[in-house]
This record gives structure tokens, sequence and C-alpha cells, in this order.
């Protein structure tokens, strides 16, 4: 790991023998780095995430309702936000959020420790990588993605009441229950799924390239570049995977 | 001393006794077929300095992450208190580093801790049973012996190319090592600077009875901390390239009439004449 390529086999199998090491022995794992990697990583990412939700929730009921009204069935675009928002639209939004402002951080960080020997440093101490540098950061995507997915649900929610409140002239509680009527809750579990497979996916991606990157500047800026498409590819090839996957 | 084949070994402050690292035979060829080091041998002894000496792209970094067993020989052997260390399970090998210190030639110090972080890094890491406060005090302790305690909140971005080698240097000896390995710590200073670190660096050592492996090219720094040394011959060394040249004390340099020897030192010390 220090010196050698890291494969992404080998960063999988390090992660989840740490992280069972971690459940038996919570001691190893740094709380307070953990908790900042969150905070860095996940809760930074709040207003961006929110922002995007709530003009996104918008902008949807804005192309529904036109669409609907053709049709005069207006009532059923808080439904159909329900289910898009839910179970599509945020998400992957999320995710592509998290990957544009921390997987380029994070890879870009890892990168510059590598560069600068600050892992070799922490090898040379009896220090194990993967608990004290891997695993905080790796929870951080794997613990903060779902939550601000579920933030960012409620957020697009609002978003499309916004434009059903004045323009259809629906209260929030008709709003509220337009939504759910017909809708499943399984919809937030199955959001919550999927962005935890997103996490796992981004946080790997952003490990992996950053933990690559042995000589230079250009090699950091490579990784930083390579781990954002990569990590959009991926997201959105899972995506296309699960949501097959739950329709079939 | 002793030039090329059979490198000699002097009498040098602090050889009694096992010797704390021990190598022998060691070679590292790259998967390309170049040979970057072929039959390196020395020992080293409890409380002496033994600096590798060699130019620039001649394999001493090399030599030296293999030595903290970053890297991986292509035959030969590394023994820390007589442990070949790579042969040794990842616990083995821990339980080695916390007998080692190292100060990498940049500091290498972590960029998002402070000094003081930096320094008591080690000590949480592996004393996670005692007093976060006694570890912060022995921390502070540290950072004061290398004249750094009223920057002990700063982070390492904010000092000094000179204060980073301090600092780097009180955390290589944050956990009383029995080695200490260092990669060119005088690099980029200058002639000031480099001989405070160099005093700090012998002083520190001896204080606490490690023994240190320096690498460097610096001759000044050389002649002032070395209890013995080997010459790593480089590209300008033909048949020399990887393998040590000449292995002997501070005087047997200066008394070596070897070609390559000469070229090094009189190459390397411009201004600071042998005598």
């Amino acid at each position: 790991m220090i010196t050698g390529k890291l494969t992404y086999f080998r960063l999988v199998t390090e992660l989840g023998v740490s992280g069972v090491r971690t459940l038996l022995r919570p001691s190893t794992l740094s709380l307070d780095d953990t908790v900042a990697q969150m905070r860095s990583i996940g809760a930074g990412a709040v207003p961006t995430a929110g922002l995007i939700a709530v003009t996104a929730g918008f902008i949807l009921a804005l192309v529904l309702e036109v669409q609907l009204s053709q049709v005069g069935k207006v009532e059923m675009v808080p439904s159909l936000l329900w289910v898009i928002l839910t179970e599509q639209v945020v998400p992957v939004g999320v995710a592509l959020i998290f990957t544009g402002r921390s997987v380029s951080a994070v890879a870009a960080e890892l990168g510059s420790m590598q560069v600068s020997e600050e892992v070799k440093a922490l090898f040379t101490m009896g220090i194990d990588i993967t608990p004290y540098l891997l695993l905080p950061r790796f929870l951080g995507f794997q613990i903060m993605l779902p939550m601000v997915t579920l933030l960012g649900i409620y957020a697009a929610l609002f978003g499309g009441w916004l434009l059903c409140g004045p323009v259809l002239r629906m209260s929030l509680s008709d709003y509220i229950f337009y939504a759910l009527d017909g809708s499943r809750f399984t919809s937030v579990l199955v959001a919550l799924g999927k962005s935890a497979l997103f996490g796992f996916i981004i946080a790997t991606t952003a490990l992996y390239k950053g933990m690559n990157v042995r000589h230079g500047s250009r090699e950091i800026s490579e990784a930083t570049t390579q781990s954002v498409v990569v990590a959009v590819i991926m997201v959105t090839l899972a995506d296309a995977a699960v949501t097959a996957l739950e329709l079939t | 001393m002793s030039e090329v084949a059979e490198p000699e070994e002097t009498t040098g402050a602090g050889q009694t006794g096992l010797p704390i690292l021990e190598v022998a035979d060691l070679g590292l060829t790259y998967p390309n077929g170049r040979e970057v080091l072929n039959g390196v041998s020395f020992q080293v002894f409890a409380e002496e300095t033994f600096v590798i000496l060699g130019g620039s792209g001649c394999g001493k970094s090399t030599l030296l992450n293999i030595l903290i067993g970053v890297l991986q020989p292509s035959c030969g052997r590394v023994r820390v208190t007589g442990q070949d260390i790579h042969r040794l399970h990842p616990a083995e090998l821990k339980s080695i580093h916390l007998q080692c210190g190292m100060l990498f030639q940049s500091g290498a110090l972590i960029e998002s801790l402070s000094l003081l972080e930096n320094v008591g890094l080690p000590l949480r890491q592996h004393y996670r049973r005692v007093a976060g406060d006694v570890l912060e005090e022995t921390a502070r302790l540290k950072l004061r012996m290398v004249g750094l305690e009223d920057h002990a909140d700063k982070r390492p971005s904010g000092i000094s190319g000179g204060m980073k080698k301090r600092a780097a240097l009180a955390r290589a000896l944050a956990l009383d090592p029995l080695l200490v390995f260092a990669d060119e710590p005088t690099s980029g200073l200058d002639p000031v600077s480099t001989q405070e670190i160099d005093d700090l660096f012998i002083r520190l050592t001896r204080r606490i009875g490690a023994a240190a492996v320096v690498v460097t090219h610096d001759i000044a720094s050389f002649f002032r901390i070395a209890n013995r040394a080997i010459l790593l011959g480089g590209e300008r060394d033909g048949e020399y390239r990887g393998r040590v040249i000449m292995q002997g004390s501070r005087d047997d340099f200066r008394a070596s009439s070897h070609p390559a020897v000469q070229r090094f030192l009189n190459t390397s010390l411009g201004a600071h004449p042998l005598s």
C-alpha cells in the first residue's frame, strides 16, 4: 500500500477487515477523525445539496404541471414528484454533488499525502494506514451520503410544493396527502439503499485513486480528475442497474 | 577502512556488542532489469551515527526505504535488533517500527495537524491507555527539546523549512527509539540552519542512546556527525554503481586515495577543505 500499486480488490478487502476489527474493538477507530470527516465530506455538502434539491423539485413540478394540466391530471403532480424525486433524482443528484465536491477533495488530499511522504511517515511510525487514514473517510461517505439524501428528498419535495402551492393553489397538507396517496414508503428505503451503494462506489474510488498517487503534482491532478470521472460513470451505471432490477 | 570489494570495519564510537542494524549483501533490481543496489553490507551499533554517502541518484534513499521496510529488496537481508524486517508479519514489523524513528527529507509532517499533534501522534496511537494530558505533556517536552514549544499550535505550512525539520526530529524521537533514520536531514537549509540541525540531531540521539543512520550528500554534515560511513557508487562511478565504494570512519575517508572517494569529497566539499 505504501509504494506498490494498491489494487481495488485489496483496498476493499482492507476496508472490510478494518471495519470488522473496528466493530470488535471500537477504540481502534478515531472517533474525532471520523466525525471530522463526516463534517467535511457530508455536512459541508448540505447547503449545496439542499439548494439543488429544492430547485430540482421546483423545476420537475413545473414540467409535470405543464404536461399533466393538458390531460387534466394535475393532482398527480405530488405523487409523481414523490416517486421520481425519491427513487431517482435525489439519490443520484446528491451522489453527484458528493462526487464533485468531496471525491475530488479526498483523492487530492490522499495524493498529496503520498507525494509529501506523510503516508510513508505514518507507516514508519507503526500506525495502520487503513483505520487511521482510510476508514474515517470511507465512513464519512458511507454514513453521510444516505443522511444528506434523506434531507435532499424533503428539500426537493418542498421545492415541488413551492410550485404546487401558488400555481395549483394546493395547501401543504393537500400536497402531502397527494404525494403520499398511492405512493410507497419503500421508495425511501430504495433511495437509502441506492445512496449507500453510491457512497461505497464513490468512497472507494476516491481512496483508490488518491492512494495510488506516487510522484508529483501532475499525478495528483490526474488522480483527482480520474476519480471524479470514474465515480460519475460508476454511479450512473449502478443507478441504471439498480433501477432495472427494481422495475423488472 | 577498506575500499571496494571487502569493506573493512573500523572501530568507531559505540561499536560494541550486537549490531542494532545489520545489512547483509543487499541488492535491488527493478523489473526492467536496472540494478540499483548490489551487495550492500554494513552494521550499525548502539549510539553510533552511521552515514550513507553518495551522489544524487546513487540509490541512497532507495536503500533507506529498504531499511525501513517500505521497499522489498531483490536479495540480501536487513536485520533490526536481530529480526529480518522483510520476513516479518505486519504486526511484527509494526513492533520494529516502534523502536525506530524516521526523519524524512521533507519533514513529512501531517498538514492537517498542529506541530504538537504531529509530535503527539505516535504517542496517542501507541499509548491509548495513557491519559491524554500525560501524552500531551510528553509531546510538549519533545517540542521543547527542539526549541519549538512556542510554536506548538502552528500548522506545518506556517513554519520555515528548518523548523519543519526540527519538528520532524521531535516526532522521530517521540517514542525514544533505539534507531533513528534520517533522509537528507539538512537538505534545503542554509549553512547556519544545517549546523543547528546537525548539532541538535547528534545531541538528542545521544541523549536517548539511539543509533542513527543518516543519508546525505552533504560532506560538511558528514564530517560533523558521522562515526562511520559508506560511500555508494553512482552513475559516474562505472562498475561501482549501486555498490559500496568505501566503508570507514571520517579519518579513513580523509585518508583515502581511492579516486571515486577523492572525486566525491573534492567535488562535494567546495569551500570545506578536508583538513
